[in-house]
């Protein structure tokens, strides 16, 4: 009677064995499973976010520019009409602008001026459209004899540089000694510049890319 | 007693009934019926005797049992076919793998015997010897019809114990209440009077149990009668073991457990020297009887169970048992916790479907009062592109963001004569973010202070001051300075002290003048 019931025991213990074995391993398969889920769930709910802010966004602008709706027209127009002329006009002004302070300003060296575009920097703005932002870096350099004339110099390069321009960093470096190359250049006219000017500048300027 | 004569399955059950069982049924299989009692928490909750020769008995003791199926049932044998037999087993080896007298057990004994025993004495004169006390049973009813009934119903049976082998610390324990050890080296003739089995005596000597003995009960005569039927027992039992007693030079004691009545009648008995020590029973003021003492026996036994008694089967039995009580539970608290985390991890998938649809309830919604704008407006060819444009030109349409606010109020400030500029460096901290219409700037100064008389200390204070004024014309910037070196360059006739400062700020898009 108690064989039997040993044999009846051990089967049981067997198939409990077998049973609970199966469902951890079935629940511990069913864990990366759910993870999964839960991933391309909270993937999903991030894309709806961005979807409905994007919407979001886009109606409350027509909403709010909603009465210069052909104002803006009238620019977007303009936009592509421009886009088809060269840019590079206007930023030769400006560099010309730019280096003609040095006479202004009796400057002994003329002013250094670099302009060039900057492209594939995953942090600058871009849009999805055919509205596209350019951006350019503007590098200037130039020596002047004191702290008055740097102070004229961004004076008018505030008025000069046009909207939306980010100066980025302006370093101003006092030069302890004279070199062989400032001797060589002295002359009565002009005073040596001993403070050397570095500033880099950013542009940013709207354009039509089809 | 020698560890080795335990085996690890005994030390485990007995660990398991004595300190984790709280509820239980004690099954006393005596001579003359059956004595069940449930105790919880070392109370008894319930008792019956069934008489074997009742005709329900079967059907009393399964309906007693049905009512606390969950409870652990373990068996106290006091039965007819009970024998106890005292062996003196000789070891020859001095290295002992297994034990000597389960050797003998399985030599000796039918493997349906069920079989408990007790090494009281291990002594070392002519060469180790174990003295041993085996109770045994051979498998038959009463105790295979409980077996069968407790097994087949799934109740949780938790051993089988002798009673005669378990009366060394049924007696301790009831003399430890009243008397403690004071008794212990004595030869103790045990009386007492059990419902289940009779008059019983006991005769033992510190672990060894000499004798057990029952004498049926008088049930229809007076207490006077009874008394004389003990005193006429233990008489007997001095007397046998007179020359045992002589020959050690044992004190003898006469231990009686009963209700008070008789206890009066016992306490006038006189045995030449031996002491007559009475027991309080636990039973006084309960519903049965306080005549037997089935109960006090129970409850001194339950707790302190020592001798497990098995057979091949009942062993195979036990391990089983515990394999499934033991290995399952820390699988079923593993599934539960993953069922749990999986639980867990799909409630929280719920929940993001659920604000997803939201969002895209909320962005249909917008969708379509787009479209509605879309036709609003029919002449307007790309409406995303004036979006853009009109986005755009709100973020860059701004004047220039420049350094000449701050370089106004570094350059033009008043410094000490002998403070002098050597370095500014004025920069946007993050640079990658410039859409942003707040902008981060961060202005190194550094300047120097060169003094010709080598003991003034003075720049300290000039500095602090220098330092304190950049604050009054930076009132919204954060200010750090940092004199380095403690000592000064030093040239031809003058020495220079560089010091650094650094002005944390935060200017905004077209308000350069914002301070």
């Amino acid at each position: 009677m108690i064989d039997k019931f040993v044999t009846h025991i051990k089967n049981i213990i067997f198939f409990k064995i077998v049973i609970y074995v199966l469902l951890i391993i079935s629940l511990f398969t069913l864990i990366p499973i759910f993870q999964d889920s839960l991933n391309n769930a909270s993937l999903k709910r991030e894309k709806s976010k961005a979807f409905l802010q994007n919407a979001t966004m886009k109606l409350e602008s027509i909403k709010s520019f909603e009465d210069q709706i052909s104002d803006i027209n009238r620019k977007y127009q303009q936009l592509i009409r421009n886009s088809f002329q060269s840019g590079c006009f206007s930023r030769t002004v400006l560099i010309h602008e730019i280096e003609s302070l040095a006479q202004k300003y009796h400057l002994f060296e003329p002013i250094n001026c670099k302009i060039f575009r900057t492209f594939n920097n995953e942090n600058l703005l871009s849009t999805n459209g055919n509205i596209k932002l350019h951006y350019y870096e503007l590098d200037i350099k130039f020596k002047a004899p004191d702290y008055y004339t740097i102070l004229g110099i961004c004076t008018d390069l505030r008025e000069l540089l046009p909207k939306g321009t980010v100066v980025t960093s302006t370093n101003i470096h006092s030069i302890d000694a004279i070199t062989p190359k400032i001797v060589k250049k002295l002359n009565l006219l002009h005073k040596p510049g001993l403070l050397d000017v570095k500033m880099k500048i950013q542009i940013r300027e709207m354009a039509y890319e089809k | 007693m020698n560890n080795s004569s335990v085996s690890k399955l005994e030390s485990l059950v007995n660990f398991c009934n004595n300190k984790l069982y709280k509820r239980k049924v004690i099954i006393l299989v005596g001579k003359l019926g059956i004595y069940i009692s449930a105790l919880k928490k070392d109370q008894i909750l319930r008792s019956i005797f069934i008489k074997y020769t009742n005709r329900n008995s079967k059907k009393l003791y399964q309906h007693f049992l049905n009512k606390y199926k969950k409870w652990n049932i373990t068996f106290l044998i006091d039965h007819n076919s009970c024998k106890l037999k005292h062996e003196m087993l000789p070891i020859v080896t001095s290295i002992i793998e297994s034990s000597p007298v389960e050797s003998f057990i399985d030599e000796n004994y039918s493997s349906d015997d069920i079989v408990a025993h007790n090494v009281y004495e291990i002594t070392n004169q002519n060469g180790e010897m174990w003295n041993s006390c085996i109770a045994s049973i051979p498998l038959t009813p009463p105790i295979s019809d409980l077996l069968q009934y407790v097994l087949t119903n799934s109740f949780k049976y938790s051993g089988s114990y002798f009673l005669s082998l378990e009366f060394n610390n049924i007696a301790e324990k009831l003399l430890q209440k009243s008397y403690g050890t004071q008794f212990s080296d004595y030869l103790q003739i045990f009386v007492t009077i059990t419902e289940s089995s009779g008059i019983k005596l006991i005769a033992k000597y510190k672990q060894n149990i000499m004798n057990d003995k029952t004498i049926l009960y008088p049930s229809d005569k007076s207490d006077m009668y009874v008394q004389g039927t003990i005193e006429q027992a233990v008489a007997d039992q001095l007397l046998f073991y007179k020359g045992y007693i002589e020959k050690l030079k044992l004190k003898v004691c006469i231990i009686s457990l009963a209700d008070n009545a008789l206890q009066k009648l016992i306490s006038g008995l006189k045995f030449d020297d031996s002491t007559i020590v009475l027991l309080e029973s636990d039973n006084v003021g309960k519903k049965r009887s306080n005549r037997f003492q089935d109960n006090s026996l129970i409850q001194s036994f339950n707790n302190s169970n020592a001798h497990l008694a098995l057979n091949k089967s009942l062993r195979s039995l036990m391990q089983f048992t515990f394999i499934n009580n033991i290995i399952f539970k820390p699988m079923i608290i593993l599934s539960l916790g993953i069922t749990l985390t999986l639980a867990n991890i799909k409630y929280k998938t719920f929940q993001v479907h659920t604000k997803t649809t939201n969002l895209n309830h909320k962005y249909y919604a917008l969708s379509k009062e787009y479209r509605n704008m879309q036709k609003k407006y029919p002449n307007i060819e790309n409406i995303n592109d004036l979006i853009d444009l009109y986005n755009l030109e709100n973020i860059i349409n701004k004047p220039a963001v420049t350094p000449l606010n701050d370089l106004k109020n570094l350059l033009t400030s008043t410094r000490h004569p002998k403070v002098e500029l050597s370095d500014i460096k004025w920069k946007i901290v993050d640079s990658q973010n410039l859409s942003s219409p707040e902008k981060k700037v961060n202005i190194l100064v550094d300047y120097f202070y060169r003094f010709k008389d080598l003991e003034s200390l003075s720049y300290i204070e000039i500095t602090n001051r220098y330092a304190n004024y950049l604050k009054y014309i930076f009132p919204k910037y954060e200010i750090n300075y940092i004199k380095v070196p403690r000592k000064g360059m030093q040239n031809i006739n003058k020495t220079t002290m560089p010091i650094h400062i650094v002005i944390n700020g935060t200017i905004r898009d077209g308000n350069n003048n914002d301070r």
